[in-house]
């Protein structure tokens, strides 16, 4: 019998299968982290189950659709990468985008065979994840979007042009120029008419209209989520809080919203109530640095197996996805496509922008408002552009007399001990902090 | 009197530690780790209280430390080993001095504790992805050398022209070293080649974190005067060596645990 | 009511006082700090544009006439230092009229027209060219060393050229203004491209925002007093994360605003605090509009949000 089944599948499809059982049990291992805490808004289930979806059982045979995808009957699926690509286009055109950006350990093992070594695990996770066809969120995808940020994602748009619909998109990393911000426009406006020749229909002013509208609303409740999190006793762990931003990319907006509508209302209640998810001495960390990116929740369950608190993070796949809205006065075409180019691209703090100081401010800014006790500076090996940043970093939050831990890994789970020995230490010393500076 | 006791379970050794209410350190003791770390670090701990006259009920507190904290079962909390060496290196500090920073030489890890006026962590750094800078990198080359890890210290202090080993890495540096020997090189003059390596490694993660003036070496590598010298002439400051660097761990654990009863002094 | 509503009613209310107030016997000076012109019919409008008595007093140049223009330049100043530009995006008639054809582009959802940095430049010495038009030239009126004849028509220059001659006294159905003047062939190339200015403005505003603006020599004017004006647009560079929105929404495409780190005061020359950007500046307290030192109206996200219940419109 089991020699029969051996027979029957070839050596690829059994290492698939096998890879898709180390990815299901990765995933379910960081939500049973989540889904254990006494402390899990009843409201997280969506977002939970959305992951289980993608990444457990989103193997080709159970032939994953986002939930959201039959009450917006969408004619294809755009898959993207970065935060630069605007979903306004691709919802206005019909079809509802995917966010690739890979967090699997499993995959980057085999993304590292197409890649060269020092390559980002994000990167190496990707690609393996394209090259597997391991769960259908790649598969589905009738076009993939790579926005040319940093070289590692540049030239991944390369490697993944050989198993896919790759599209380039063209970032200018010098965004002050008015030459930069011109081309930018241009390039958005090509995208624009290349959705519109994929899915057959034509971009209208109305339908743009509604899309911004509709990602407004997802912004709007993302926001109040960042609202909610300032609170000086927090209300919902980091790792929660991360994971439902992180969900956004497998659903659509639509659908998001809703489940995080009700995230919110649950929280605040929790706030006006004071069911608090840790005690006001509780260090508050900012996750600073690459995004941790879902199943990759390494870093965020030890921070807070050490008792402290994620209360904020820059992350692209966390806070900053969903941060900056379209600030439109009017409704001529021109107007909203300047208004979403400026959007994707001028707010946007990623490294691979130089000068990039707008970062440091945002930085300086987030450790006022959300009081923080330390930062946790998250670098994947190989991101160099990150890695370039912190001593910037370390620099301005030196005079702030904020602590900044430098923890560099990938997403293998061996170091764990090492890590959690340092940001345990960490975690100590900025607790001893904050309860000094409460007595003096 | 009240007792306090300190465990610090390292991976090469277990040391134990009490201290009294007042602060003063009653006895301590050193054994090598052995496959049962939370059997070797009960046994020491009887054993140290047995020498004092003592049971370990009489123990206020006992706090437990290093790797292997977490299965010291009979350690009434545990914490890390920046908390425990940052708290022993105040009190052990020769002469009463202020320390700065603590550069702790480990068996498995080597840290550099940067520590404020007001005798709290500010910074630190560890290594604790290879051996490069740690205890186990003199353990590999002295195994090369055929010689005992006590002895390097001494040894090297004999040298006249130290080599340059170029590699920070245990297994590169091993090589190194081996041909080194092949082209007739004096042993003295690798051993002092050896602790520039290393030195130079354990500096640079010193100047990064913020290194600040007075120096406390703690840990077994402090216990290795040629190490010593070498970490000096690298920092170009003065180093001073606790009384029994080795156990800095332990005692700073066995006096957290006084601190958190309330004990004054 | 939010803002743009607001700016409205007011732009609404100070055109008919201006223009049309003096039927009720309203009269409110010769030192307007906007286009109020004095070509509309003596009888409808309450106060007069301060640009002619500038310029008829310098073309005078005697003593009774600088001593009147100290008066009307007194009173000039200090409506200025109060209001700062606010004269010219909350009260100007001929800025109300450009929102005018700019709001009938955006009823016909067109997009509208943006120059590039390098014309901007380039266009940017005009409104430099109007000030000495209307503040110099005056004077070769007064002292007609060199063609005389010539000269004699330019006692009043500016004004010939000035779009608001043609078009404001066209709004009250006076359409007499609409004509060049033959009396000199000066007079002729004066009101000649004074009317090709009025029909360039017109097609100019229905294309883009606030057309006519940064060529004002009057808003150049007013723009000196821009440090010493009470009211004041300020920004908290903190906060800003310079998504370049409030250059979007700009009428006059003020780019420093986003672009400025150091100093707290935005207030820049081209500026005619119409606060579209702080109203569409989406980080709470990053924008805000101050009255000495006072909090005005400050940017909240909320306001800026095109969300669907939070639906706000400029129209």
């Amino acid at each position: 019998m089991n020699k029969e089944i051996i027979r029957k599948t070839d050596p690829i499809q059994r290492r698939k299968e096998r890879l898709s059982r180390g990815l299901a049990r990765s995933t379910q291992t960081a939500l049973a982290d989540l889904e254990e805490s006494p402390d899990l808004p009843r409201s997280m289930g969506y977002f939970i189950n959305i992951m289980r979806d993608v990444f457990a059982d989103g193997r080709k045979d159970r032939l994953f659709r986002p939930t959201g995808f039959q009450s917006v009957n969408p004619k294809k699926v755009i898959g993207t990468y970065c935060i630069m690509v605007p979903e306004e286009l691709i919802y206005a055109a019909g079809a509802i985008p995917v966010r690739l950006c890979g967090g699997s350990d499993e995959t980057s093992g085999i993304g590292g065979e197409l890649v060269p070594r020092d390559t980002c695990p994000v990167v190496k996770s990707s690609v393996g994840f394209t090259s597997l066809d391991l769960i259908s969120l790649y598969g589905i995808c009738d076009a993939v979007i790579v926005p040319t940020t940093c070289d590692a994602k540049r030239k991944m748009g390369e490697v993944l042009s050989s198993f896919t619909n790759v599209w380039m998109l063209e970032v200018p990393h010098v965004k002050e120029t008015e030459g930069a911000r011109k081309q930018w426009l241009l390039h958005i406006t090509a995208l624009k008419r290349d959705f519109e020749k994929l899915t057959g229909r034509k971009i209208r002013r109305k339908a743009l209209q509604t899309a911004i509208r509709m990602i407004a609303g997802a912004q709007y409740e993302a926001r109040r989520l960042h609202e909610i999190r300032k609170s000086k006793a927090p209300v919902i762990l980091g790792r929660e809080a991360m994971l439902a931003l992180n969900a956004y990319g497998y659903d659509t907006a639509f659908e998001w919203t809703k489940a995080m509508a009700r995230l919110n209302h649950e929280l605040e209640q929790r706030r006006d109530k004071g069911r608090v998810v840790a005690g006001p001495n509780a260090p508050r960390v900012l996750i600073s640095g690459c995004p941790p990116i879902f199943p990759n929740w390494k870093i965020l369950s030890l921070i807070e197996e050490m008792g402290a608190v994620t209360v904020a993070d820059e992350s692209c796949m966390g806070s900053r996805y969903l941060y900056d809205p379209i600030g439109i006065a009017e409704k001529s075409m021109r107007h909203m496509m300047t208004g979403i180019a400026s959007r994707y691209l001028m707010p946007c703090v990623c490294p691979s922008f130089a000068p990039n100081e707008d970062r440091l401010y945002r930085l300086l800014q987030m450790t006022d408002e959300f009081d923080i006790s330390g930062i946790i500076y998250h670098v994947l090996k190989g991101c160099v552009t990150y890695d370039f940043e912190l001593i910037r970093v370390e620099k301005i939050m030196k005079e702030k007399n904020i602590p900044v831990l430098r923890i560099e890994t990938d997403y293998s789970p061996e170091d764990i001990e090492q890590l959690r020995t340092r940001i345990e230490a960490f975690v100590e010393m900025i607790g001893m902090k904050k309860s000094k500076m409460k007595r003096g | 009197m009240e007792y306090y006791g300190g465990i610090d379970a390292g991976s090469t050794y277990i040391k134990a530690a009490i201290v009294d209410d007042k602060g003063g350190i009653q006895g301590c003791k050193v054994v090598p780790a052995g496959i049962d770390c939370r059997g070797t670090a009960s046994e020491v701990f009887g054993e140290l209280c047995d020498e004092l006259g003592l049971s370990p009920f009489d123990m206020h507190a006992v706090i437990s430390t290093g790797y292997g904290r977490r299965l010291i079962d009979f350690a009434s909390k545990d914490v890390t080993e920046i908390k425990a060496h940052a708290a022993g290196g105040i009190r052990t500090a020769p002469d009463g001095r202020r320390v700065g920073t603590i550069i702790d030489i480990g068996g498995q890890d080597s840290k550099v504790i940067i520590i404020d006026e007001e005798g709290q962590t500010r910074n630190f750094a560890m290594n604790d992805k290879c051996a490069a800078g740690t205890g186990r990198f003199l353990d590999v080359l002295s195994r090369v050398l055929k010689v005992n890890v006590e002895d390097l210290g001494s040894l090297s202090l004999e040298a006249k022209a130290p080599c340059r080993i170029n590699s920070l890495c245990a297994v590169f540096a091993e090589s190194e070293v081996i041909s080194l020997l092949a082209r007739g090189k004096d042993r003295a003059d690798i051993i002092a080649g050896i602790h520039m390596s290393l030195a130079k490694r354990v500096s640079g993660m010193a100047k990064r974190a913020g290194v600040e003036p007075e120096v406390l070496m703690t840990g077994g590598g402090a216990l290795n005067p040629g190490l010593v010298t070498a970490l000096e002439d690298e920092l170009m400051m003065d180093i001073h060596v606790a009384e029994n660097p080795q156990l800095n761990g332990a005692i700073g654990a066995a006096l957290i645990g006084r601190d958190f009863n309330g004990g004054t002094g | 009511m939010n803002i743009s509503g607001l700016r409205w009613t007011i732009s609404i209310i100070s055109f008919v006082v201006l223009i049309f107030g003096g039927v009720t016997g309203l009269y409110l000076g010769r030192f307007i700090p906007a286009f109020s012109c004095g070509y509309v019919g003596s009888h409808l409008r309450s106060g007069m544009c301060v640009l002619p008595v500038f310029q008829s007093a310098v073309s005078y140049c005697s003593w009774e006439s600088f001593k009147y223009l100290g008066e009307m330049f007194l009173y000039f100043s200090l409506l200025v230092i109060l209001i700062g530009r606010a004269w010219c995006g909350w009260i100007c008639p001929f800025g109300f009229l450009q929102d005018v054809l700019d709001l009938i582009r955006k009823k016909l959802n067109f997009g509208y027209l943006s120059f590039s940095e390098g014309v901007r430049a380039k266009l940017r010495c005009i409104k430099w060219i109007f000030l000495f038009v209307a503040l110099l030239l005056p004077l070769w009126a007064a002292f007609p060393v060199l063609a005389p004849s010539v000269a004699a028509e330019f006692s009043c220059p500016f004004c010939q050229l000035c779009p608001g001659k043609y078009i404001l006294p066209l709004v009250t159905a006076d359409a007499s203004r609409v004509a060049v003047n033959y009396r000199s062939e000066t007079a002729f190339i004066l009101t000649a491209l004074g009317l090709l200015f009025s029909v360039l403005v017109i097609f100019g505003a229905l294309m883009k925002r606030r057309f006519w603006c940064p060529y004002c020599p009057m808003g150049l004017l007013l723009s000196f007093y821009r440090k010493i004006s009470f009211i004041k647009l300020k920004k908290d560079s903190g906060k800003c994360t310079m998504c370049e929105v409030c250059y979007n929404v700009c009428p006059l495409e003020i780019q420093q605003v986003f672009k400025e780190r150091e100093s707290e005061d935005v207030t820049f020359s081209d500026c005619t605090l119409c606060l579209k950007c702080v109203e569409h500046c989406p980080e709470d307290g990053a924008l805000r509009a101050t009255f000495l030192g006072k909090t005005l109206y400050s940017a909240k996200y909320e306001f800026s949000m095109p969300h669907s219940q939070r639906e706000r419109t400029d129209e």
